[in-house]
Parts: C-alpha cells; structure tokens; sequence
C-alpha cells in the first residue's frame, strides 16, 4: 500500500470515528460484545471516572521573591508530575453531562547537586524539594457531545481547593535554617480545563464488552490545562507550588 | 494333609519373617528446636554468619528416641542426604557428611552440637576449631542439614522414623570490600563512588566508617583489599598487610592469633591519595572500635552514597567501606579516600535567604492575605450545595 493510500484510509477511519456513531443495539453474549454502545438502553450504569495524570510541573517558587532560588538551585529544564483523580459523578445533567466531586493527588520532585556556600562550585551532595498536590474539586464533563453530537470529544471543566506539602533535603537530612523545618504545606485555588477523546470510537465491540464484563462505560485520553494555584491565598508564609501547565492521562467511567 | 498344613504354616512364617523385617524401624525419633548459646537472641534460629561461628555458637537439641534397638548406634551427622549410608560411610570417595558426635546411646537425651563442626568442610573430620568458620571459600548462603541418625551397627540400616533432620542455612565468609573507592566534599559528609564487588549477590548494605586524617598505624604499608581466604592451617607471619578471611593482625603488627589461618590474601589497591591516611582505618582490616561509623546505603544496584553528615565542614577526612551481606557479616575496609567536607548551599536555605518564610512543618498554618480564601471555600461550598440540589 503506498503512503498516499495509508493517508486515505487512514482519513477515512478517522472521519468514520466522528461520524459513524449510530445507536443499535447494544449487549454482550457468548462471544463477545455486539452493537453499539453509545445508546443509553442497555449501557449499564456510570457512577465514577479514574484518571492518571503525566504533565509538566514548574512551581512558582520564585514568584515574590528578591532572587530565583529555585531556577538558581534546579535550574530550568522541564520537571514532570504524575498523578491520578477519582471523580464521583453524583449528578447527570440532561442534555449537558455530568458533575461530580474529585479528589486528585499528585508527586513531584526536584534534585540538583548542592553549590558550595563560598561560590567556588558545586559539590557532590544533592540538594531535594518535593512536592505533593491535593485537590478537592467540582468536575464537569459535557458528555453530551459524543452522547448526541456523536463526536467523541468531551470538554471538561474542574474548580476547587487545592492544597499541597512540600520538603526538603539536602543530602541525607532534611533541611533546616535558623531552626525552622525546611516543610510545610501550601494552598489555594485549583482548576482546569480539558478535553478527553473518547477511545471506544476506536473499537465499539470491545468497548461493548468492557461495559458488560467490567463495567467500564467509556475510556478516554485526556489533555488539560491544569492550576493548581497554591500561594496560600497570596500569603508571603507559604511557599508558592502553584503551576500553571499542560498535562496528558488516560480515564475511565465506570 | 499333615504336611500341606506343616507348609502353609512355614510358609506363613516366612512372611510374617519378612514382614517383620521393616519393623525394625518402628522406631521413632523427635526432637525440639535447638536453643543456642554464645548467640544473639534475636537471630534466626537457623541462619547463621561468621561472628556465629568465631563466637563458637553451640546447639543443645533435645531427643525424644522410642523403640529403637538397644543395640542401635546413634549419631548426628552434617552434610546433605545423610540418611545414605553412602554418604557417611568412611570409605566412601564421595562421602558429603562429617560426623558430629560419637557413638551415642539411642535413648531420650539432649545432644550439643557446635557451629563450627556443622559448618566444617563436608566429609571432614571435625575438631571445634575455630578454622572451620574459613572452611567455605562459597559467597553467599550455603544449606546444609543435620541429621540425627539411628542406625544398625552391622547393616547401617535406618532403624528409626520420624523428623531426623534439621536444615540450616549459613554464611561465614564475609563479603569482600567495593574497589575504586573515590571521595568527593558534602556538606558535612563526603560523597563516595566505588565499583561494587563481583559475583557477590547477597550483599545487603555498604557501610561508611570515617576518621580524621592521620598517621597511619605503624607496620601498616601494605593494604588486602579482600582478597582470597587462608587456605591453610599454618599460621606464617604476614608483614604489614592484612588477612581479610581468618588473620587477625593487631594494627598491622607481624602477630597473628593463635591457629589463625596462614596464608594472606590477594595484594589490594593502595590508596588512591598517598597522604591519604588515617590513624585506625586499615585497608584490608576490619572495621576498628575507633572508627566513626558514618552511615550505610542499601547495595542493590548502588556504585556510590553519601555518609551521614556527622562530619565537620573543612577538616579533611578518611572514609572506607565495608559491605554487609544478607546475613550481617561484615567484610574488611575497602582501599581509604580522602576529601574536606564544605559548607553547602540547599535550596531551603537559598529559599529562605531569597526572602522566604514558608517552612516549620507541615502542620504550620499560614492565614491568607486576603479575601480569596473565603471566595475558594464558597466556591466549594456553592458546588456542593448545587449537587444536593440536583440529588
């Protein structure tokens, strides 16, 4: 097949994804899946969505301060998150989606080797800051879209509370200065704004079986914007491990 | 009819005589978990390393022997598969079992067994000597099993049932010292690199003794990184070096301790800086009471680690590792290096000097500066309340 034709069909198969999504009927029998699945009659019931999280993460450390500890200790290169969120989807909304609850968590950290104090260079012993953000948060998924629009995108939006721990080491022992605990804990608002691509265009009758054998209704993946703005509220107490970048994951409704 | 009767009755004798036969070994034998002396408690009760060994370690089992011929012989072996007269037998060229205990009377007693003689080379005659803790040249944990044998004293047959023997696992060659041993500044410690060990696949940590820079003990110019084992009982004078396996020299004096093993080990690194000395670490020697013992890394996959910052910024000094196994033996001192701990800047401390305040745990509380924290919690509040509407 030359790569002119891999091109068509391949067009052809997405525009088939976006297009070709009739409602038939929908079950699983001794072979498998059949129909399709995104007809509400047989679907079986969705309560939750999972999802795990890959993204940047740059703190904003050195916001409001009179140099750039952070950028001077960790340097620029980009940093990584991951992370997952279980959402409850308590409330479906006709002809919107659904709203829901989320818990999310998420780690990272951040490693460089130490610079010796009198500026002559750095040494072998390494100097740590990680980070773990929370988030209790509001989640909306206008699943309406692949649900009668037949375009399996699903816009989303999510608003909360975040609120983050974070420490320090250097070396083998935490740190310290002055006698103060080089830990704490950091909050603030927390959202998001996103788009999951429904992956059961991909492959209906697994999709179907899925749901029958497991109970997953739909997969996706996902790339959002995510804010988790945790400054304390604009305190000067609290260390700033707000970010503000693009992250990747996969879900699931179940 | 006489003589048909006559024949089934001899014919029935016959095989009550035959199946009578395996009677003999109707006998039965237990016994107890051993209780050990000259050990720690809180050891396994079947594992074992050097330190048990040179301690002289010694088991007291408690047997429980029933309906075993008087004429029974009763002796404890170790090796494998000593319940073959084949492998106990002391003509056999292919013998795997030392005899443990003499000739003993197959009744109920308590029996005590040595360490050092279960752990003795197999097949070898046993003597309590402190050189069979050298016996295994194998790293890493070897099985072996006792066996508690009541046998025939015509035909060796087995003349007893039951749990007759006791397996036990053990290690008393220690593991040899990392090579390359290289020292870098932290702050309050020193940062090492070293190549591990081969072939060493029990190693549990690396740990880090230290001491300030100094003059080397006297008689100690030459340095045993390891090395193979003494092979032989001859204890010969070894001049300034050092024994890893058996040889225990005292600050590299010419003396060794009586029956210690002769021969010494392999010639090892010298030290990567040559003023690089210290007054009680040895390369090759065990690691001193002096010593500062200056923390241990886990030695999965490990070619390096930092000691633990117990050290003082610009003063220079020597650090050397010694591996651990899996059954806490601890091996000699690996080649010594040598650097200047020096005050570091972290990213805490960069924080802080940058004019931060946040820190002092994670239970510290920071109120907001302004009004948004009331806006977020409503906002949390309002969705909530929206949800319950919804329901």
């Amino acid at each position: 097949m030359s790569r002119a034709s891999r091109t068509f069909a391949s067009l052809v198969g997405v525009a088939c994804a976006f297009t070709c999504l009739t409602a038939h009927a929908q079950g699983v029998d001794e072979f498998g899946g059949y129909g399709s699945k995104r007809g509400t009659q047989s679907e079986s019931k969705q309560e939750a969505a999972f999802e795990l999280r890959l993204g940047r993460y740059v703190p904003e450390v050195d916001s409001d301060l009179n140099s750039t500890p952070f950028q001077s200790t960790f340097g620029g290169d980009t940093r990584y998150m991951f992370g997952a969120e279980v959402d409850w989807q308590l409330v479906r909304i006709p002809h919107f989606g659904t709203l829901a609850p989320g818990l999310g968590w998420g780690y990272t950290k951040f490693s460089a080797k130490a610079r010796y104090a009198d500026g002559s260079g750095t040494s072998s012993s390494h100097t740590r800051l990680a980070i773990m953000p929370m988030y209790l948060v509001a989640v909306a998924r206008a699943d309406v879209i692949p649900r009668e629009l037949k375009i399996p995108l699903v816009p989303y939006a999510k608003l909360g509370f975040g609120y983050g721990i974070w420490w320090s080491s250097d070396g083998q022992r935490s740190a310290t200065y002055q006698g103060k605990k080089g830990k704490g804990a950091s909050y603030g608002l927390t959202y998001a704004l996103g788009a999951m691509f429904l992956l059961d265009v991909l492959d209906e009758d697994d999709a179907v079986t899925a749901d029958g054998l497991t109970g997953i209704n739909n997969s996706y993946i996902f790339a959002e914007w995510f804010r988790p703005q945790l400054d304390g509220f604009g305190s000067t107490k609290v260390l700033d491990i707000g970010s503000s970048s693009w992250l990747l994951g996969i879900a699931l409704e179940i | 009819m006489r003589f048909f009767r006559l024949f089934v009755a001899t014919l029935w004798l016959t095989a009550l005589g035959f199946s009578a036969a395996p009677a003999q070994a109707a006998g039965t034998l237990s016994f107890s978990p051993p209780i050990w002396k000259n050990r720690a408690a809180d050891r396994l009760i079947n594992k074992f390393n050097r330190k048990d060994c040179i301690d002289d370690a010694t088991a007291t089992f408690s047997l429980a022997i029933r309906n075993a011929p008087t004429n029974a012989l009763f002796q404890v072996w170790s090796g494998t598969s000593c319940d073959q007269y084949g492998n106990r037998s002391p003509t056999s060229t292919t013998r795997t079992c030392s005899l443990l205990t003499g000739d003993l009377s197959p009744i109920d007693q308590s029996v005590e067994i040595h360490l050092r003689d279960m752990v003795a080379t197999s097949g070898a005659t046993v003597d309590q000597s402190i050189e069979q803790c050298d016996a295994s040249s194998t790293a890493g944990l070897q099985p072996r099993t006792l066996y508690f044998v009541v046998s025939d004293p015509g035909t060796n047959m087995t003349l007893v049932t039951g749990t007759t023997s006791w397996a036990f696992t053990y290690d008393v060659k220690a593991p040899p010292a990392p090579t390359n041993v290289s020292a870098f500044s932290g702050d309050e410690t020193l940062v090492t690199t070293f190549t591990p060990p081969k072939g060493e696949t029990n190693l549990l940590h690396y740990k880090f003794y230290c001491s300030p820079i100094g003059d080397p003990p006297a008689g100690t110019g030459g340095t045993d990184t390891g090395g193979s084992g003494g092979t032989g009982a001859t204890a010969d004078a070894d001049t300034g070096g050092a024994d890893s396996a058996g040889g225990v020299e005292a600050g590299g004096a010419t003396t060794e301790t009586a029956g210690t093993s002769g021969t010494a080990g392999t010639a090892g690194t010298a030290a990567v800086e040559t003023n690089c000395h210290s007054a009680i670490l040895v390369a090759g020697q065990p690691p001193p009471a002096g010593a500062i013992e200056c923390g241990e890394i886990g030695a999965q996959g490990a070619t390096g680690g930092e000691t633990s910052p117990v050290l003082s910024n610009d003063m220079e000094y020597v650090v050397a590792i010694a591996t651990e196994d899996n059954v806490n033996n601890i091996g000699v001192l690996s080649e010594l290096a040598c650097n200047i701990p020096k005050d570091t800047t972290g990213f805490y401390e960069a924080y802080r000097e940058a004019g931060g305040e946040a820190g002092g745990g994670f239970c510290s509380f920071s109120p907001a500066r302004n009004g948004a924290a009331a806006l977020g919690l409503g906002l949390l509040v309002g969705a909530c309340a929206l949800l319950r509407r919804r329901r």
